[in-house]
């Protein structure tokens, strides 16, 4: 199940040690050698990046160039950070709508919960597939998405808004 | 269009690409991963450090490329300032508010902008790899061009405020979204030609559901303006005020914001006095004053398909067409009682107002 949190000032408080958002900072500290022996983590390198890992965290990016681990884009080290510690709550608007698909898969097999400060494009096929979530509902079709999504844009009170994402502490 | 913007260069020294910034923020869009944005922060790094990339901008102001959102480089900074950064959405929020509160100007590279801030339209930018350096795109939005016909038009004010109240007395289907952030909702059951009057100034977070819809509906346009209080401010009918030139578009996040103040300063105390939230000046209603109201750079698109497509009469459309200017001569209640051409023409002999 993958559960959606509309913007850090909502992320309960409970949870709130558990949330990472500076992914390709936990990506450098935590990443060890064998993820990049992992399938899914070779097929969503080269979906995204068209980079192949040639081994461990030595890869060939799309133009056939040497590259380390660092140099991956930022959506799929956080889909890396999100896949070995679905634990943690990481910032969900760093990665594109070509990481969902991933996402989802990842989603299917565990529990994991992101922040997202953008609208991100599902198609309407994840819904009925997988099990995504917002407030304690299932988002079922894209109008329940748009929906979700516009009540938490809508803004009332601006400076409101404001001071509760800096007392958010993230 | 008199728009004022600031003009940056990415160069390579093979290839360049130029980003226009027409107010604070500027976004770098990242539809997917993948794509380069990170990168293109490297590389521009690698490349100052080395001499083989520059980036400057048309106007004194310096540019920045960061890494990182760090405070001190930023704030402690006080000449202006033109930063680029990647994601910078990823820190610490009190760190972003207070670079947000600077006098610079950001480009930055990321799917959503601190604190849902505003940013315009025509300050989106899509970013692809090539094989020697990157190009950019505009935003994706399907804008107006004349001779679409439309059908309904939906404006993102309140019944009988705003661009709601004038448009409506020149086009029969108006439907009024009552609020920005509700316009994606009225848009989303719409068929047939939709033009949507939003303020492209302000779109920032609204950009990828409004794409959404033009995803949804190939017929829905959008009407290329930065706030409706740009199109009052362009209008002819203000010709006569000395116009506002004292006020820095650059300090604020929000074009709106600029526009509904600079208006508000010119037409203060005159008979076109402007109060945000408040109904428009009479003279801006008055049928009689369609011309000096639309017929401007910003406004022509809208004055054609009003003319074209509203609910004048054939009549009006006619004698319009013949009189030009000088149709505000023409007396509103002769103007209605004419039915037919001949009438027209009689009108228009004898006040000898013909082109």
């Amino acid at each position: 199940m993958l559960n959606i949190i509309w913007g850090r000032e909502n992320v309960p408080e409970d949870l709130k040690p558990k949330v990472y958002l500076a992914s390709p900072d936990f990506f450098e500290l935590y990443k060890k050698p064998e993820w990049f022996s992992d399938p899914f983590v070779q097929e969503f390198l080269m979906a995204i990046d068209g980079t192949e890992v040639l081994f461990e965290e030595a890869l060939k990016d799309y133009k056939g160039r040497g590259i380390s681990t660092m140099m991956i884009s930022t959506g799929c080290k956080t889909l890396c950070c999100v896949y070995f510690h679905p634990e943690r709550i990481f910032y969900g608007s760093l990665m594109g709508d070509n990481c969902m698909p991933f996402l989802l898969r990842i989603a299917d097999k565990q529990d994991i919960t992101l922040v997202f400060e953008h609208c991100v494009i599902f198609e309407e096929e994840h819904y009925v597939n997988h099990v995504i979530m917002n407030n304690g509902k299932r988002i079922c079709n894209g109008d329940d998405f748009d929906d979700s999504y516009a009540v938490w844009v809508e803004e009332k009170n601006r400076e409101d808004y404001i001071e509760r994402v800096c007392a958010s502490g993230l | 269009m008199n728009r004022k913007f600031i003009t940056v260069d990415f160069s390579n020294g093979v290839d360049s690409f130029s980003i226009k910034l027409y107010s604070k923020f500027t976004c770098i869009f990242g539809l997917d991963s993948g794509k380069g944005k990170s990168k293109l922060l490297v590389d521009l790094l690698d490349g100052l450090v080395d001499k083989s990339c520059s980036v400057t901008s048309d106007s004194d102001i310096k540019v920045r490329i960061i890494d990182n959102v760090d405070l001190d480089d930023i704030t402690s900074i006080k000449e202006r300032r033109i930063y680029v950064l990647d994601e910078p959405t990823s820190a610490n929020s009190k760190d972003l508010l207070e670079i947000y509160n600077t006098d610079h100007l950001f480009i930055f590279i990321c799917r959503s902008l601190p604190f849902k801030n505003e940013y315009p339209y025509h300050n989106i930018y899509h970013l692809n790899m090539t094989d020697t350096w990157y190009t950019v795109s505009e935003g994706n939005l399907r804008m107006y061009k004349y001779p679409v016909p439309i059908d309904t038009i939906v404006t993102e004010s309140y019944p009988d405020r705003s661009e709601h109240e004038l448009v409506s007395k020149y086009f029969p289907n108006i439907i009024a979204a009552r609020g920005r952030d509700r316009v994606e909702k009225v848009l989303r059951n719409l068929t047939g030609n939709v033009l949507a009057l939003v303020d492209l100034g302000n779109i920032g977070r609204a950009y990828r559901i409004l794409c959404k819809r033009c995803k949804d509906n190939e017929n829905l346009y959008f009407y290329d303006y930065q706030a409706f209080e740009e199109l009052l401010y362009y209008a002819p009918l203000l010709e006569q005020l000395p116009p506002v030139d004292s006020v820095d578009i650059f300090k604020y996040t929000s074009i709106e914001t600029y526009y509904e103040d600079v208006l508000s300063l010119r037409t203060r105390s005159t008979d076109f006095e402007y109060v945000h939230g408040k109904p428009l000046a009479k003279p801006f209603l008055e049928r009689h004053n369609f011309n000096a109201v639309f017929n401007s750079d910003v406004g022509k698109l809208l004055f054609t398909l009003l003319l074209n497509c509203g609910n004048m009469s054939k009549a009006e459309v006619y004698l319009r067409a013949q009189a030009g200017d000088k149709f505000d001569l023409l007396p509103t209640v002769a103007v209605a009682d004419c039915k037919t051409k001949q009438d027209c023409d009689m009108l228009l002999q004898s006040l000898n107002v013909l082109n």
